[in-house]
Parts: structure tokens; sequence; C-alpha cells
């Protein structure tokens, strides 16, 4: 820096060489000298100045060679002065004018003066091209193109010669004391701070005869007429009342300068820099450079304000409110204080430490924060997924308003991904976090994670229960512990992130004797919105207690909640207060926490609480839900024995606040909104996230002292949705929309000053929100989170006769129609029949029986993952009838083709007779020991393997022999009804009889049978035809049933297979089964039932209230009881089941069908594999080969390679919706 | 080559732990599915005493289809071809996948001991067992010293 400013300062003074040397020399006496003279060498010296004006110019008059005289002759350069006052104004030169304009500026300046002597070494000449280097590099372009141009004109005017050895006898010089002590002098009264030095250009508008006198005294003054956006440029010498101007500084240069100049806000001093040739003619462009100082004007604005109190904020509030108008200058003065901060390249301290770390993180970048941010990106898409399928849940009764919501973001502009990437990892990246204490809570029965102990300090701290924080933890002293606290108190206030901190740059050389009052701060703020400034930190004072606890999924928001909750339960001041006390309320609940939940999770957060509590007298948890729920609250909750925790939904809140606002007087005197909570928490916070909505509008007006959200998601889309959050937690000045709008939401909306309000809203956010990811790691440098591992596999089934059958049919009738619409162009017209016949196919996937059913509950979750337009599909009767009559014939045949049941009765016994044990009985066709449950036995008594002869059929059917009466041509007729019809019927490997398909027995092994349950079974002797046989002989271990290979649906066979392993490997385990049909659970639930000695069945799907649902769920989190050894599953609807359920008892699940998204499927196997999971999860996805399912599969992974971008066009999402369907319906 | 099926590698084993009487089937190494046979004439036949080779191969669909069998050796019997391919219903349509190759060698021998000249392979020999029988019978035992005699 030093030596750069050395430079430009002796660069100052080889222009001053630029002075031509013909040109009359100025006087040189010093104006001391010249005020002792006589009178007679004042006319003397008239005389001469008369003879030097008439020579130069012939139509002077007398006149004014004498009121030229009389008005310079005090000035040292006389002769120059008068010259460009005659220039300027002719012989119009009147006495008044000038005093008029002397006394004018006289008031107006206060600033130094510089006393410029003149230099000695006049004659040096200089080198134009050493200016070029020396030139700031700002400027650099611009000077050189000015420089280029007028080069050879320049260096043939002025020879070079000594010119470098010359300049380098002129440092030190003597101006810069002069200055200095005028400066001092000035400053006493009023400081000022060198904060940079410019170049700025400037078109010269009044031709100057000779620059001499410029350069002899040079001091250039700004001036600027109100009301325009003109900047002009003067000159006044020393002592000298006049001032002429020279031009103007460039229109952009104005734009800026002149609010500053408006404003006072900055001290330029200029000087004039450079000048091409020996003197300005008009149009002329000359450079000044200017060093600019910060004035105490501008830190007065701040002083006059109460040091940024509510009342400011407000201030600042409408100063934001009415944009435009009279707060132009407010504005203009900002954007002119940023643009000149900027060409100065003066940074605020976070500015520079950001620049460091994105320096330092460039040299050890890692890629795998891309992945890291990919799997991110994708939690967040599917969150947004499941809460618009939860805000179906919740706000049904409130279709309208659903409606609305959607429409309201999709026109909304919403973020890059850049951006929600860049806010995401900021909110990560948070020093504080890694240093936060460790507390751990009194009484909790819950060990809680290192991390998690750290989030409950967090959240006290946010509280100000400084007191409690790095309790019981082990690590620090109470010494150490007090600093930690100090620590924290001073971050709680946090600077305000209106403002920005920047330090005074060090002055040059040839400033720095100009001092600053002692003890002056090395910081200065400035203030990004207003562009005042202050000395004293302008501290953001948080009255909020509470923020945003964003944890990822699965960190354990509730735990880390709940431990806060029981770190302080209750407002210890408020109870400490005596009885009468005027500040008691009498609707104050302190000593109650209310937490509001989406309905699913209610009972979870019951069951959780009471997991964590250790003395349940102590801390009662009160639903408030339902009806029942009308009780007196405020009796309750304001009374002596008050629950510490009132868990409600969304929905609970929302209708109260509607009856509320109908003022019955139930909801007033009793209700939520009557009293006042210790603490409220919004569970899945993003419920609110559309301010609009009356849910959130409920929320607001809730009351309470500490305001909480949880969310993994805490942005979605938009900014507005953070607002909302902000809104809640009444984080002043944020929670004002307008302020809000104008500071975050418009900058991203238009694209302007995206950088300020990212930076702003990083601030904002910072001492509000907490974020942890399962992949950061701590300070040790481990995952917060170690989940075991968790393994998915696609196992691919092939359909059965009868489900290959009808699903070929409705395929080739599906692709027939799709391509029919495509060729028409009509595939989004008839969008629904086509949805609702892909709908048909992926259900014959699952089981036939889904439709007969003609259910259409699906289309929800395909219409918001497929469809263009909402409407519901119509379901085609006319192909809905054709296919259940194919499927009645199918079935009808089926039946025809079984053994009646006197028949099934009596080969039954013959198969007991013949067998009375399965030991030494050999599978033929594998020559492997037949196992009993995989044993089929035919109507022949021979026993096979099921697989070896489901092969046997395939492979005889397949290759009919030449002697058989069918041909291939027959098989291959293409779809016909009687290859449907046809009995499948093949020789016995063993005697070469026909054996029938639909004839076949197959064992089921009996294993520990209580006396009980065999009763039971006899008695239901008549039913268990169908189902499981049991003859009363003790002998044997197993019994036979029909084999009906297409009654049960290949998935539940394949389901009940791999059941039946775990139930052998590891009896006792816990399975859950999804399905996105409730039919098909149905189904499958009644499938499953059968086996009740075998299985535990609970079933959870959006049909079950709240009770059911807690119920179930309990159930599912039972032990079994030691003895039992069954398999405990749990049906679970995909939908219902995605939020929020923590399932992490079970550590196996069975995906039935797939999703159109990847994203929903994933969220259902983190209900396993989350935080809590101790064993390894593995997860089977059925898949029926070569179906409709398998073309999902495809989309699916083509969608995660896409990525799907949040901003996407109508178009092309119809163009993507389009290429989708045909590779559905390709061949 | 798909892996060879857990039925086969028993077969194979049991081929060799407890082999037939006057059989010996050894797969090659190099291809397991493919065996080397040989098979004694069954007494009281015109092929008493000879010995007679065969190859005989696991089809990929085994045991859903038949394995093929061909007599390397030359052989006269009017259900066997001058190629060595044979004609016996189980290595046909009566095939099933509960037999193996041990049965259907056994078949083979049997079909030695009596051949079925009214459903011949070999025209001309089964002409000739029809028509002349000790000649042909002759003839078989001519062919078995000539060509089956180690």
């Amino acid at each position: 820096m030093d030596g750069k400013n050395t430079t430009k300062h002796f660069f100052d003074h080889t222009l001053q060489t630029v002075i031509p040397s013909d040109v009359p020399s100025p006087q040189s006496d010093t104006p001391s000298c010249r005020s002792d003279t006589g009178i007679e060498k004042d006319h003397d010296q008239f005389l001469e100045f008369r003879n030097e004006i008439k020579s130069l110019f012939t139509d002077v008059t007398e006149s004014s060679v004498f009121l030229l005289y009389k008005r310079f002759k005090s000035s040292p350069n006389l002769l120059q002065d008068a010259i460009n006052a005659f220039l300027d104004n002719g012989n119009n030169i009147s006495d008044e004018k000038w005093h008029r304009e002397a006394n004018k500026e006289e008031n107006k300046l206060k600033q130094p003066r510089e006393k410029e002597n003149m230099p000695a070494n006049k004659k040096v000449k200089y080198e134009y091209t050493s200016r070029k280097k020396q030139m700031e590099p700002n400027k650099k372009v611009e000077a050189s193109k000015y420089f280029s141009g007028k080069a050879k004109k320049v260096s043939k005017a002025r020879p070079t010669s000594n010119a470098i050895a010359t300049i380098q006898t002129l440092s030190p010089n003597p101006l810069e004391t002069s200055i200095c002590d005028t400066g001092v002098i000035e400053e006493k009264h009023c400081w000022k701070k060198y904060i940079g030095t410019m170049n700025m250009s400037c078109w010269c508008t009044r031709s100057a005869y000779s620059l001499d006198s410029i350069y002899g005294d040079n001091n250039l003054i700004f001036t600027k007429p109100s009301g325009s956006n003109v900047v002009y440029v003067s000159h006044q010498a020393e002592n000298s009342k006049f001032r002429r101007e020279l031009g103007r500084l460039t229109e952009d240069l104005a734009e800026f300068v002149g609010p500053l100049i408006d404003e006072s806000a900055i001290v330029f001093e200029s000087k004039l820099f450079f000048v091409e040739g020996e003197r300005l003619s008009t149009g002329d462009t000359f450079i000044l450079r200017a060093d600019c100082f910060i004035s105490q004007q501008i830190f007065e604005i701040e002083k006059g304000g109460d040091n940024l109190n509510d009342d400011l904020d407000l201030e600042q509030l409408k100063v934001m409110k009415h944009a435009g108008g009279n707060i132009e200058a407010g504005t203009r003065l900002k954007s002119g204080i940023l643009k000149l901060f900027q060409k100065l390249g003066l940074k605020s301290l976070k500015e520079q430490y950001s620049e460091q770390k994105k320096i330092d993180s460039l040299i050890n970048s890692n890629s795998q924060d891309e992945s890291e941010f990919q799997e991110l990106h994708e939690n967040a898409q599917l969150e947004e997924l499941i809460i618009d399928s939860t805000d179906a849940d919740q706000e049904t009764n409130d279709g309208s308003e659903h409606e609305n919501n959607k429409d309201d973001k999709a026109n909304d502009l919403r973020l890059t991904m850049n951006q929600v990437k860049d806010l995401y990892r900021s909110t990560e990246l948070n020093d504080l976090q890694q240093s936060l204490p460790e507390s751990t809570p009194n009484n909790f029965k819950i060990d809680l994670r290192p991390y998690q102990k750290q989030g409950l300090s967090w959240m006290l701290q946010r509280e100000k229960e400084y007191d409690l924080i790095g309790i019981n933890s082990t690590a620090y002293t109470d010494d150490e512990r007090s600093v930690i606290v100090e620590q924290l108190k001073s971050l709680e206030n946090s600077l305000n992130p209106l403002w920005k901190e920047y330090q005074w740059p060090k002055p040059p050389v040839r400033l720095q004797n100009l001092d600053s009052p002692p003890n002056f701060p090395n910081n200065f703020y400035l203030n990004l919105y207003k562009g005042s400034c202050s000395l004293i930190r302008p501290l953001l004072k948080s009255t909020c207690k509470g923020g945003i606890l964003a944890d990822e999924m699965g960190l354990g928001k509730t735990i880390t909640t709940l431990s806060l909750i029981l770190s302080y339960p209750k407002d210890l001041t408020y109870d400490s207060l005596p009885l009468d006390d005027v500040n008691r309320n009498k609707d104050f609940a302190s000593g109650t926490t209310l937490i509001v939940v989406p309905m699913a999770l209610l009972t979870q957060w019951e069951r959780e609480f009471m997991k964590v509590i250790d003395d349940q007298k102590k801390h009662r948890c009160f639903i408030y839900y339902g009806s029942e729920s009308l009780g007196n609250l405020k009796q309750l909750l304001c009374g002596k024995d008050a629950p510490t925790v009132v868990l409600t939904t969304y929905g609970m809140i929302q209708s109260e606040w509607c009856r509320f606002n109908k003022s019955e007087v139930s909801s007033r005197n009793s209700g939520l909104f009557s009293i006042k909570f210790l603490r409220i928490i919004l569970d899945e916070g993003h419920n609110i996230r559309n301010r609009t909505t009356k849910t959130a509008k409920a929320v607001y007006n809730l009351r309470s002292d500490r305001r909480w959200i949880l969310t993994g998601t805490p942005i979605i889309n938009r900014l507005e949705d953070l607002f909302s959050l902000v809104h809640f937690l009444d984080l002043k000045p944020w929670s004002y929309h307008s302020l809000w709008k104008q500071c975050i939401s418009l900058p991203f909306d238009t694209g302007k000053e995206v950088d300020v309000a990212v930076e702003l809203l990083k601030s904002i956010l910072d001492p509000i929100l907490l974020r942890r990811t399962k992949n950061q790691k701590d300070k040790d440098g481990n995952y917060l989170v170690i989940l075991p591992p968790k393994e998915v596999t696609i196992e691919r089934l092939s359909f059965n006769k009868r489900e290959r059958a009808i699903y070929e049919w409705l395929k080739e009738k599906a692709v027939n129609s799709f391509n029919e619409n495509f060729k028409s162009e009509m595939v989004f017209k008839n969008y629904s029949s086509i949805l609702t016949q892909l709908l048909r196919l992926r259900q014959v996937c699952c089981h036939i029986d889904l439709i007969k059913t003609g259910e259409s509950e699906t289309m929800d979750d395909l219409t918001s993952s497929l469809a263009v337009d909402k409407q519901q599909p119509k379901l085609s009767t006319k192909a809905d009838d054709e296919i259940l009559s194919l499927v009645e014939m199918i079935e009808t045949n089926e039946k025809q083709q079984k053994l009646p049941i006197e028949k099934i009765k009596e080969l039954k016994e013959e198969i007991y007779k013949l067998y009375p044990t399965f030991e030494d009985t050999e599978c033929s066709i594998c020559t492997e020991m037949v196992n009993i449950d995989t044993c089929i036995i035919t109507e022949c008594k021979h026993c096979f393997c099921l697989s070896c002869l489901t092969e046997h059929f395939e492979f005889q059917l397949k290759h009919p022999k030449d002697n058989e009466e069918t041909t291939t041509e027959e098989i291959n007729n293409g779809i016909d009804d009687n290859k449907f019809l046809k009995a499948e019927e093949v020789f016995c490997p063993m005697c070469r009889t026909q054996i029938n398909r639909n004839r076949l027995f197959r064992t089921v092994g009996k294993k520990r049978f209580t006396a009980v349950d065999m009763v039971n079974l006899d008695v239901n002797e008549s039913l268990l035809t169908q189902k499981t046989n049991l003859v009363s002989s003790g002998s044997r271990d197993y019994f036979v049933r029909p084999f009906t290979p297409n009654e049960q649906s290949s998935k539940i066979n394949a389901l009940l297979i791999h059941l039946e392993q775990i139930k052998q490997e590891s009896p006792g385990e816990h399975v859950i089964v999804f399905s996105q049909f409730t039919s098909f659970l149905d189904i499958i639930g009644n499938e499953l039932e059968k086996y009740t000695e075998e299985f535990k069945v609970l079933k959870f799907d959006g049909r079950l209230n709240l009770e059911q649902r807690q119920h179930v769920l309990n159930e599912f989190d039972k032990n079994l009881p030691g003895g039992e050894e069954k398999v405990c599953i749990l049906l679970l609807s995909l939908k219902a089941g995605g939020v929020g359920l923590n399932l992490t008892v079970a550590s196996k699940a069975f995906l039935m069908d797939p999703h159109w998204n990847n994203a929903i499927e994933f969220q259902a196997i983190d209900r396993l594999h989350r935080v809590g999971q101790s064993k390894s999860v593995k997860v089977i996805r059925f898949i029926m080969e070569g179906s409709i399912e398998e073309r999902m599969l495809a989309i699916q992974e083509r969608k995660n390679q896409l990525g799907e971008a949040l901003t996407i066009s109508d178009e092309e999402r119809r163009k993507r919706k389009l290429e989708e369907l045909q590779s559905l319906f390709k061949e | 080559m798909s892996t060879l099926p857990k039925r086969i590698i028993r077969e194979t084993e049991r081929l060799i732990s407890d082999p037939v009487p006057d059989i010996t089937a050894t797969p090659h190494e190099d291809n397991l599915r493919y065996f080397d046979v040989s098979l004694k004439g069954p007494a009281g036949s015109p092929y008493e005493n000879g010995v007679f080779k065969l190859e005989l191969f696991l089809p990929d669909d085994y045991p859903m289809t038949a394995p093929k069998v061909r007599f390397l050796t030359r052989i006269y019997h009017p259900n066997i071809d001058r190629l060595g391919r044979i004609c016996l219903d189980v290595l046909k349509n009566n095939w099933s996948p509960a037999l193996q190759i041990r049965t259907i060698l056994l078949s083979i021998q049997a079909l030695l001991s009596s051949p079925n000249p009214d459903d011949p392979l070999a025209n001309e020999v089964a002409q000739e067992w029809k028509g002349n029988h000790a000649k042909a019978i002759a003839t078989a035992k001519e062919w078995t010293e000539k060509y089956a005699t180690p």
C-alpha cells in the first residue's frame, strides 16, 4: 500500500510539471508579502495587470479591468484568475455577483484549504508512459483508452528527457504537513475519516486558459444543485472567494456522487489529476483524483435515533414501506454509498472473511459436498410431496383453501436450485454449532446424543435460560461453564443484519497525519438500507425467545425438544411471584408447553413423551383433540396441577380460531386462544409456510412466551415460506411482511441485489436457526449419526397364468387406445382415461381383485405426479365391464376344473394314509428331499417340489407334444379367450396320468399347535377345506390343503414365502408391508390372518381415526410375549405412513408396489432406517416382471438422474409427461 | 454355459458312487453335461459280451427335456440306426422329468434285450428281424463281435 501511495503522490507532482513554461508565470510572492504592500505598489500592479489583460483580450473594457483587478488583487494568481473570470463572464462582471458568490461559498465550504507552495522544480518533464502504470486498477481501462488516443500528441508536445531522475528527488514533500495541519484544526469540531481514493473523469464545461493556477492551488470542489443530477467541479483558490466552474463529473459518477454531496455524507478532497495538453477546452476530458472522507454528519443521523430499539426498526420499516417518494434520498444515499464503497474496493469484514473462506475451500475442495446436497435436495423435494399429501389430509374440509395454495405455489417464482443450495449450506456451516456446549437435562430417561445435547444448549440459549446451559456435563468445570455462557450471551445480541461492519482503511502516507480523535474505534458500521453509519456496534436486540430447529429428518428433533421442555418446564420467575403480584396474569399457563403437530404424529409425541419422563405424576401430557377436549382449558392449565405438555393438531387450532372469531363464548374463555402458554412448539412447522392459509393465521394468534418451530425443511420453494416461520417467531423487524418483501423476497424475485439479500437472509437465520444433517461431522470428525446399513433389493416376480392373461388383455387395450390418442394428439385431453388404464395395469400387478373393486383412491397420487389437468379420471365403465366379465369367465372356468369337495376329502385321507411322514420322500424332478412347506401332491398322490412341478407345468404347456391335439398355431393365436379357458393338464412325471393344475394339493407343516388351536380348527373343518386342513392325528406333522396356483396373487405368494422364512429365522421380528392400495393391504391382511399362529397382523391406513392409529402403533411397538414366536406385521399405506412415523422397531420391510416417485418409497424406508434403528435394514421391493412396474422403475431411474429441476416450464413438463407415457405404453 | 443344476451334480455323484451294473457313465472334464457311456450287452441277448460306447448329452432344459443319447459303437438293432440314433419312447414323448440318466441307460440296456421291430428306426434291420429272425440274430452277434468286443 505504502509503495503505491508514494507513487501516486509523486505522480501528483509530476503533473504540475505540465505547466507550460511559456505561460506568464503567476505571482510567486506569498500572500503575506502582498498584504504588506503599499498603495503605490498596488497601483503599479494594477497598471501591469491592465497591460497584460489588454494585450490578451482586445475587447476588454476599462471597467471590467478594474473590477477584475479589484476582485483578484489579493489572489496570488491574479492574472490567471482574472483571465479565467473574463473568459467566463466577458464584460458583464459585476461586483455584487462576486460578493454574493463568495459569501455563499464561504458558508458552504468547511473543507480545509490546501496551502500549496509552488513546486520549485517547475520544469521537470514527465513521461506519460509512466502514468499508465500508476493509474488505479479500476481506472485502467478508461485511462488507457484515453491515453492511447492522445499519446502521440502528448509525447510530441512534451519530449521525454530526464523525468525519472528528477521525480525521485521529489519526496518527501512539504506539502503533506501543511495539509494535515489545517486538517487537524478543522476537525476538532467535525471529524472526517479517510475511506479511500479514487479517480474520476470529468467533462470540461468551461475552458480554462491556464491550468497553472489550478495546479498551484490544486483544490477542486464538487457542487451539486439540488434537484438535478449534475455534479459540478469547480476550482477555488486558497484565500480566494471566487469559485470557478471547470466541468462536470461524468454521468455515471454523478449518479452516485450526487446524493453523497446532497447529504454531505462524504467529503471529497479532489485534485486535478490529469489534463491532456496544456489547457482545458470545453468538451475535454480531465481526470481528478478524490480522496474520500466519510463525514461525521452521516454518523450523526444515527446518533439522533435511540440505539436501534424497536422504534427505530419501525421507523426503518416505514421507510421501506414507502419506497419511492419522499424517501428517495434515503435509498439514493444508500446506493450511493454502496457504490462508492464498491469503487473504493472497501469490503465489509464479513465479505473479506467469506472471500478468504472461499479461497480456502477452493484449496481443499471436496466433491462430497455435491452429493450431500443432492441428498438434501431430494429430501426437500420429497418433503414437499409429503406435505402436499398431508395438506390434503388436513384441510379436506377446506378444499378451496387448498386449491389456493396450489395456485399460489405455481404462480410464484421459485428459488433456483443453486440458491436453495447456498442457503442450506450457509445454515449448516456454522462454526458456533461446533463449539456449543453439551447440556444434559435432569430427570430425562433417554440418553441424548452429543449433538442433541448441543441442540439443547442452543435452545436454552435462545430461551435465555443461561443458567441451565451446560448442566450435568462433566466436560466443564463451573468456571468454564460460566465462560461459555458469557460467550453465548454475547452472541445473543448479534450484529443487526441491516448493518455491515467495516474496518477503516489505512490512509496513504500523505494523509497519515490526519489524525482521528483519540480512542477512535477501529471499525465502523454501515446501514445497508439507509446508508447511514455508526461507530457503535448496532446490535439486534432480539426479544424473540425461540427459533427454528431444522435438524434433518431422523436426527431426533422430538427428543431434543422434549429435553428442552423438561429442562425448563415452568416459568420459574413467574412462579416465584407472590400470588397477588400485579404481574400475575390469570391467563398465563406458566407451566405448560403447547405442541402443535400433524394429526398423524399426535400419538407418537405422546409416546415419546411417556418414554422420556421419569415421574408420571410430575409431568403429564394432555391431548387436546376431538370433541372430548372441550373442557375448560384455562382452568386446567392455569391452575395448580397443569400438565407439562398439551398436544394438539393444526386442524384443532384452525377450527378453534374460526370459532374464536365467531366469538363463541366457550372458546373465548376457555379455548386455546384464551391462554398464554409458556412455550409453543410447531412440529413439522412448514405446515404454516403459506401465510395466507387459515391454519397459519390461526397459529399466529396463539400466545406464548417462547416459540419454536421444528421442521426438516425450513425452505421449500420460496423465501416466503421462511417468512411465515419468522412471522410466527415474531422476530422483529423481519416479522413485518413489507420489510421482508422489500429486503428478501423482492431481490430474489427480481434478481436485483440478490447477493445483499442472501447475505442478509443468512444473517437473519444464523442466530435463530439450527440445522444439522446426517452427513455432518462433529468436532472429532465422526458423523453425527451412524445408521446401520440399509439394503434394498428388487425382487422380480412373474405373473401366474390368470394374472398374465388379464394383464395382457388390459395392456393391449391400453396400448391401442394410447396409440390412437397419440396419433390424434389427444393424449392430454384423454389423460384421465389413460391414467385409469395405467392404474388398472398396476392393480393387476398387485392383485386381480383390485380391479374388481373399481377402486379409484390412488388417483390422487397419480394425478399429483403425472397429471396435467387435475380432473378426476372417470372410470371407463365399458372397458371395466369387459375386463370384469373376462375375469369372471376365467374364474368360473377354474372353479369347474376343481375337484368337488367330497373328492378333496377323500383324496386327503388317502394322502394322509400314504404319507405318514415325508421323510425319505424325494421329489423326482430335482431328486431332493421334499420340504413339507413346498411340497405339492398330485391327484395321483405323487410328491413334487412346488417349483419343480411348476416348471414341469410351464414347460409341458409351452412345448406341447406332437401327439397332443393342441397345435402351436392355436397357442400363438394371439389373445384369445379360449386360451385362458383351456384346462392346464399335463402328465404326471411319475405315472403319466393327466394331472390338472387346479387339482393339486399342497402340504403345510404344523408346528407346536396347542390343543385349543386344534379344537378351533376342527370346529371349522368345513371352512378349512379352503384353508388349512387338520386331522387330529398326532403322529403326522403336516396337513394338506388344495393348491390353487391362480387364486393368490404372485406378490402375496412371494410375500408369504419371505415371511415364512423370516418366521423360521428370527421369530419375534417386526415387519412392515407397504402398499399404495389400501384395498391390496386389505387382501394381504385377510390372507395373512389365516396364519394366526404365525403372524400377528396390524393395519395402518388413512381410514383409521386417531384412537385406532394410536392403538395400532402401540400394538406394533410392543414386544411379543416371550413364548410366542410370531412375526409381527404392520400393513402400512404408503401415503398415510409416509410422514413422521417412527417405526424403528422393525428392520425389515416389503414394498409391494412401486410408486411413480422414488422419493416416496425412500421416505417410507426411512421410517425404519432412522435414528434409533439398531439392526441393519432389509427392504425388498416386489416388481412384476415384464409389466408396467418395470417401466415405472425405469421412469424413477430417469427422474433420479435428471434430478427434476425445481424450475421447469409447463411446456417442458408436458413434454416429459408425454415421453413418460410413451415409454409406459411402448410395445 | 449356465451353472450346473443341482440335480445333474447329484446324478453324476450317484452314478459314480453307486454305479449301475454293466454300465459306466463318466462326464467330460470340460463339459459336465457330456457323458461317455459304456454299456455291456445284456446276457442272453445277441449283444452279450459286447461293450458298446455311447455318448450322452444333457440339454439346457434337462430335466424338463430328455437327454440326448447316441450309440457310438455300430450295432445291429431294429431300433438303432446307422448313425447310432435310438428309437426309444422315454427319450422322446414319454420322457418325464422323473427319469434320470441311470434310468435312461437301463432302458437302453433293456432295449437291447428286447428289440421292438414293430416300431423300427432302421427299417432294413427291422425287416430282417421280422422276416429272418435267426439271420438277424446272427448278424447282430457278428457285429457285436466285430465292433463291440474290446
